[in-house]
């Protein structure tokens, strides 16, 4: 196992070198590290996929983000604490909650319809 | 020959790892990608395995004192979907379920019989737990495949009738609930509410949900829907009723908030090297139908945060309790699953439209199939979480859970399947 380890290690670490290296040739200057909390029915199902994606879609966009999960019904308060860049709720929204950051359905993560749009939309906001 | 049977005594430990690296390695996931997956899923298995010894350990002991000292039936310990889907992703059908679910969806969609295109490749377990049922009463891997097929068919065929009360309902397009412990209840929801109708008076009866309370309901549901809160509160009064003395109180309550935490990390783990599969599973199907509308089908949790959905939850979490306790024949004390109570029950409230007092009926009476058949299902589960090689120590009772007695399909082709 040990070798298996290192050897996984060096191949991540060569991979987060190379995206920096693009990063800086092709990307402006965005270093900031966003904050997202991303919310479904029981903090670890479908919030696992859509932040995977959401992941996935910020770094090949060469953009750093942190995103925590829980129950829908911690997101309010959770925000509240932690002050995101933006939430997302894979599951229906209780009515009444309100919120100081963009909110986003996280649908388009789960079935892969309309992903980059969604994507795009989230960045656009967050920009601002 | 030797090698292939030396490797499947040592469980899903070891089997599903390389299980899953073939099948990444099929849907042309990079080698080095499809390897982690395995790995992921392997350490996921393993860390699930630490948990349920904890679990049925401190439960089991604990749930046999206080049956034992107020002549209660309650032997059967709810331990939760996660080791529920964990048992079915350990059976020897994965591999050719997922084949079935996905070559039994193209032909579906390429005949048009369908518009849904489920590539939920985690909730896949509903079907593989469907055939372990057969799997495991029969021995027969032909009629397993076979059940488990029936049962592929219907829950897309419910889940095409399902998607237009979706996007009714929810506001969400092109989704469905390919879903089956809740979406299985669908045409039992709709016909308790027929049957409501037809009874003079009762019919009459119409309370409205008050939505005006949403802020309590979302307070109420941060504490029962956490489930470190319910293990700590529930460990407490389950240590007293067992009669033991405030320092084992204290250590029970303690142990099952743990479990209670831990338990969805580890399948966590699990969900998360099964993600780049079920990415190139959906690749591979959309690559097949482009263009083509079709309805993706979900995860039924999606539906949690609906006011309706998630009051009416809320209200049986102490009613599923008294159930458990006064219905005859039930063995199940309600414990783990406690918090998805309101998904469970996802289609016994939506077919009320926002009648509490339907909602409420037609929970109860769902509710207490869900008991029984968990109730009925236990006995054997637990033969088949100590075959698939999870720690189940003796004489602490049999295992089941509310999700699994929400698999009503599954109860239904299991015990026609049982006749042959």
């Amino acid at each position: 196992m040990g070798l298996f380890s290192k050897l996984f290690k060096n191949n991540e670490g060569e991979k987060v070198e190379k995206k920096d290296v693009v990063v800086e040739e092709v990307n402006t200057t965005d270093n900031k590290k966003y904050r997202a909390i991303i919310a479904c029915g029981s903090g670890v199902a479908t919030s696992t996929m859509a932040r995977k994606k959401i992941e996935k879609g910020f770094e090949e966009r060469g953009l750093k983000v942190e995103i925590t999960q829980c129950k829908i019904g911690e997101l309010e308060n959770l925000a509240k604490v932690q002050k995101p860049n933006f939430v997302i709720h894979t599951v229906v929204l209780p009515q009444g909650l309100t919120f100081d950051c963009p909110v986003f359905s996280g649908v388009p993560f789960l079935t892969g319809v309309g992903l980059t749009k969604a994507l795009d939309e989230i960045i656009d906001s967050i920009k601002k | 020959m030797g090698i292939i049977k030396a490797l499947l005594d040592m469980g899903a430990v070891v089997v599903l790892p390389i299980i899953i690296f073939l099948i990444g390695v099929f849907f042309r996931l990079r080698v080095k990608d499809a390897f982690k997956s395995g790995l992921t899923i392997g350490i996921g298995f393993v860390g699930v395995n630490l948990v349920i010894g904890m679990l049925v350990g401190n439960l089991g002991t604990a749930t046999q004192k206080m049956s034992e000292r107020f002549n209660l039936n309650l032997t059967t310990m709810d331990v939760g979907w996660p080791v529920e889907s964990a048992i079915s992703f350990a059976t020897p059908l994965v591999i050719w379920v997922f084949i079935l679910a996905l070559v039994i969806n193209l032909i579906m969609l390429t005949m048009n019989w369908t518009n849904v295109m489920n590539v939920d490749l985690w909730n896949f377990w509903h079907f593989i737990f469907t055939g372990a049922l057969v799997y495991y009463t029969t021995h027969s891997m032909v009629l397993a495949l076979i059940a488990t097929a029936i049962s592929i068919v219907i829950i897309i065929k419910l889940a095409d009738w399902a998607a237009p009360i979706i996007s009714k309902y929810f506001g969400m397009e092109g989704v469905t609930f390919a879903h089956m412990e809740s979406i299985n209840w669908l045409p039992i929801g709709y016909g308790i509410n027929k049957l409501i109708d037809m009874i003079p008076g009762i019919n009459k009866i119409d309370i409205r949900m008050n939505s005006g309370e949403n802020k309590n309901t979302n307070s109420l549901m941060s504490i029962f829907g956490d489930p470190a809160i319910m293990g700590l509160i529930l460990g407490a009064i389950i240590g007293a009723l067992a009669g033991y003395g405030w320092k084992e109180v204290l250590m029970l309550a303690m142990n099952l908030a743990a479990v209670m935490f831990l338990m969805p990390r580890m399948v966590k783990i699990l969900m998360e090297g099964l993600i780049p599969l079920s990415e190139a599973a959906q690749e591979f199907m959309n690559a097949r139908f482009p263009g083509r509308k079709v309805y993706i089908g979900l995860d039924g949790a999606i539906a949690i945060g609906d006011p309706g959905i998630m009051s009416v939850g809320v209200i049986m979490v102490p009613i599923s309790l008294l159930l458990a306790v006064i219905l005859p024949g039930n063995t199940m004390l309600p414990f783990a699953d406690l918090g998805i109570i309101p998904i469970l029950l996802t289609w016994a409230i939506i077919p009320s439209k926002g009648n509490l007092f339907r909602a409420l009926v037609s929970s109860i009476i769902v509710m207490s199939l869900i008991l029984l058949i968990g109730s009925a299902m236990a006995p054997l589960l637990t033969t088949i979480a100590k075959e698939v090689g999870f720690a189940i120590p003796e004489g602490v009772g049999s295992v089941s859970s509310l999700d699994a007695g929400s698999h009503v399909l599954s109860y239904v082709i299991w015990k026609i399947f049982s006749l042959f």
